[in-house]
């Protein structure tokens, strides 16, 4: 009898054992769940970005990559993760975006990318709107942690004068909200111009790329130039 | 037997164990300094960039980066370097056999200290780091590439861009005849300064400025790449892909001139203008595009505007160019964005600057920095005589009134011309065929004919020809010298032919030569490569 239990004891140590080794890894156990990471470049690693339209001239919309990433293990099946925008944190109008109600994580793949389309409207040159988007409930996929399950977006096209712009002056001349728009959207993503960070040549070429960019927009908008109330859009020549 | 269960069982347990002591390896790593890894670093020392600027012979380098490793105490040290051919480190012939140089240790301390004793060329300098118990070694490589060592000094005179089998070369001549360069032949002078030659085949080369407001450079421009190279230590400054704000999508530099007298550097490519002015803040690079309707003819004027007491009014442009579009002169105003165009032209003027009939077969700069423009029109070759400089925009920019049209009829071959020069302080200008070299002056007493300069030898065929003197040379024979290039094709070997001339009647004349030790003219040199661009930076 004695020998049955001491085989029974040592039976029981050594499930236990192997027991605590399957506790040891680091992989995720829990049930899958999917965070939100957006693009690093806008969003510097956190749950929210800023973007501005005033650096992309007459660009509709812009597209931000958002990737939907798998906690848990990969399958052999494709499974659909859920997105919602949540409507207490979210101020821009539902035209102003677009955003897929599902995303599919293809089989054998742990995460997925899908766009975020940002829209331009007048209202954004006076307002910054936000998109608040977040992880719901799927069959497949539960929340993820609270840090990464939503992504905040917040967009305008709003402009004001730089208080430098004396220093600007000799090479882009009198300023207006026009012209400065016009600037930056052909400044290939420069968002300000300085003459402590910038050579004069560097001005001055910038002074070369707006005139030309100038030239090719009157040309292609004959008998209506680039104009500021009635005021036509120039840059001096020295 | 009974026992043998417990052991078994015992067995197992411990596997299972060990099962888990593995397990905890895999998220325990050890550092790299517990691992004993050799780890260099030179952040925040203040000369950590000493090996990746050129250096020359005798120049004292001091160095000491930072070793971090778990028994310092057993690191022995080994600087040395590599010697590189064309920046690449590679095999050379000894014997029957292509080996690998050895590498040169040059010290054997963590502190480099060390008088550079190299040939120039260009090297690669590494440190090694070695635990002389364990055997463990770690490297440090002091450039990504390969640093220069190059000769100290400036040679003075005129430079020649070389063909070095696909590659280019420059070379230096001096003569005791340009008096201000000495007497001297440098052959393969840059790549056996630096180690190596230039990529591509040679196509101009221009007298520039390393950033500052002296011509103290070159732009040199090969089929593959465009490069500006201080004449001091012939350093590479900067390459195409660096020489833009925004580099163009085409490459096809055709043209460039530094006016150091206005400061501004102007380069022709694919057609359109690009400037870059020394006299103002400046990164050394060249300008987007200079806005416009037009597309630039590879002309350049040497002196546009006259900076010493300008003629009141005076049109003043920083450059003059030719639109091919429009067939017409455009002028260029100090730090514009934009080129302007000259007056409408007068009814009664002698000559259109603002509709020519035709593109120019050749522009060149003439007499008084008047603008040349060789017409072919109608079959029949025409000297079209513009002046820009030093004169009011009139509505009449011909440079001679009724004799600013002359016919070249006379002229021996001249719809052969691939090679052509000038000096801008006389009439003459000269043109070149394969085979002979002649000259044109329209003061030769309404003959207008050429007169023949040098006829090739037999298998031997002009590559380029060269006259120095714009109008401010500021020594006697500045105005007075040109050369012809020509390459035997039997010999393999390139030739100068250098002349002291009356550029007047654009014929050979020794004036100067006799005072200066140089008592033929033609003076002839051989033993060069292939030449392919001449330029003097002092008299361009």
């Amino acid at each position: 009898m004695k020998n049955y239990i001491k085989t029974i004891l040592l039976l029981s140590l050594s499930a236990l054992v192997w027991t605590s080794c399957e506790n040891d890894g680091f992989y995720y156990q829990d049930t899958p769940r999917v965070r939100l990471v957006g693009p690093t470049i806008w969003t510097l690693e956190s749950d929210s970005l800023e973007f501005s339209f005033v650096s992309y001239g007459d660009q509709e919309s812009i597209n931000m990559d958002v990737e939907a990433c798998v906690m848990g293990t990969v399958t052999d099946y494709d499974r659909t993760a859920s997105i919602v925008v949540d409507a207490e944190k979210t101020t821009a109008d539902a035209t102003m975006y677009e955003v897929p109600n599902t995303v599919t994580i293809p089989a054998g793949s742990n995460k997925s990318t899908f766009a975020v389309t940002l829209k331009q409207n007048a209202i954004l040159n006076n307002s910054t709107v936000r998109l608040y988007i977040k992880v719901a409930d799927s069959p497949d996929f539960a929340i993820g942690n609270n840090e990464e399950n939503h992504l905040l977006f917040k967009w305008n096209n709003m402009i004001s004068k730089p208080t430098n712009w004396d220093e600007l002056y000799e090479h882009f001349g009198e300023y207006s909200e026009t012209k400065y728009r016009f600037m930056l959207s052909h400044a290939g993503g420069v968002t300000e111009f300085s003459t402590e960070t910038m050579s004069w040549s560097e001005l001055h070429n910038y002074n070369i790329i707006f005139t030309n960019a100038l030239n090719e927009y009157n040309a292609a908008h004959t008998g209506n130039p680039l104009q500021e109330n009635g005021v036509l859009i120039t840059f001096p020549q020295k | 037997m009974k026992n043998l269960k417990y052991i078994l069982l015992l067995f197992l347990t411990l596997a299972g164990f060990s099962a888990c002591i593995d397990d905890e390896t895999n998220t325990n790593y050890l550092s790299d300094y517990d691992a004993g890894v050799i780890v260099f670093d030179t952040t925040g020392i203040a000369n950590r960039l000493v090996l990746q600027t050129p250096m020359s012979p005798g120049d004292h380098i001091e160095f000491e980066p930072k070793v971090d490793y778990c028994h310092p105490e057993r690191l022995r040290y080994r600087w040395f370097c590599l010697s590189m051919r064309n920046g690449v480190y590679s095999p050379e012939q000894v014997g029957n056999s292509m080996v690998y140089p050895p590498a040169d240790t040059i010290a054997t301390t963590l502190k480099l200290d060390w008088i550079v004793d190299l040939d120039p060329g260009t090297y690669s300098f590494y440190l090694m780091a070695e635990d002389t118990v364990t055997g463990m070694k770690g490297f440090y490589k002091a450039q990504e590439t390969f640093v220069q060592v190059i000769t100290k000094g400036v040679q003075s005179g005129l430079y020649l861009l070389t063909e070095n089998g696909e590659n280019t070369d420059i070379e230096v001549l001096a003569s005791p005849l340009m008096m201000i360069a000495g007497d001297k032949q440098c052959k393969k002078f840059y790549s056996e300064m630096t180690g190596s030659t230039l990529s591509g085949k040679p196509k101009f080369i221009h007298g520039s400025h390393t950033g500052g407001n002296d011509k103290d450079g070159f732009l040199i421009c090969t089929d593959k790449n465009l490069y500006r190279i201080a004449r001091q230590g012939m350093v590479i400054m900067d390459e195409w892909k660096n020489m833009f704000y925004d580099t163009p999508d085409v490459f096809n530099p055709q043209m460039s001139f530094f006016d150091n007298r206005t400061k501004c550097e102007v380069l022709i490519n694919d057609d359109k203008m690009h400037v870059l002015y020394t006299n103002k803040g400046n990164d050394r690079k060249f300008s987007a595009p200079i806005a416009g309707d037009f597309e630039a003819y590879p002309y350049l004027m040497a002196q546009p505007r006259q900076t010493w007491q300008p003629a009141a009014g005076a049109i003043n442009a920083d450059q003059v160019i030719f639109d091919k579009k429009n067939k017409r002169f455009v002028p260029y105003y100090a730090y514009n964005s934009s080129i302007s165009q000259f007056k409408t032209t007068n009814g009664d003027a002698f000559l259109d600057a603002n509709k020519l009939p035709g593109v120019p077969v050749k522009i060149l700069n003439g007499y008084t920095n008047s603008t040349y423009a060789i017409m072919l029109l109608n079959g029949t070759y025409y000297l079209y005589r513009y002046n820009f400089q030093q004169r009011p925009d009139n509505g009449d920019l011909s440079a001679d009134g009724a004799n600013s049209i002359i016919n070249l009829s006379g002229c021996t071959n001249l719809a052969q011309a691939k090679y052509w020069a000038t000096c801008s302080a006389y009439p003459a200008f000269y043109y070149a065929t394969d085979k002979a070299c002649y000259s044109f002056s329209y003061t030769t007493g309404g003959a207008n004919t050429s007169n023949t300069i040098y006829e090739c030898e037999a298998n031997e065929e002009i590559t380029c020809i060269y006259a120095s003197g714009s109008a401010n040379g500021g020594f006697p024979t500045a105005q007075s010298m040109m050369w012809i290039a020509t390459w035997n094709s039997a010999t393999k070997e390139g030739k100068i032919i250098e002349y002291e001339m009356d550029h007047n009647y654009g014929v050979p004349a020794s004036n100067w030569g006799p005072m200066f030790g140089s008592l033929t003219n033609p003076t002839i040199t051989t033993g060069w490569q292939k030449i392919v661009g001449m330029t003097f930076i002092e008299v361009e």
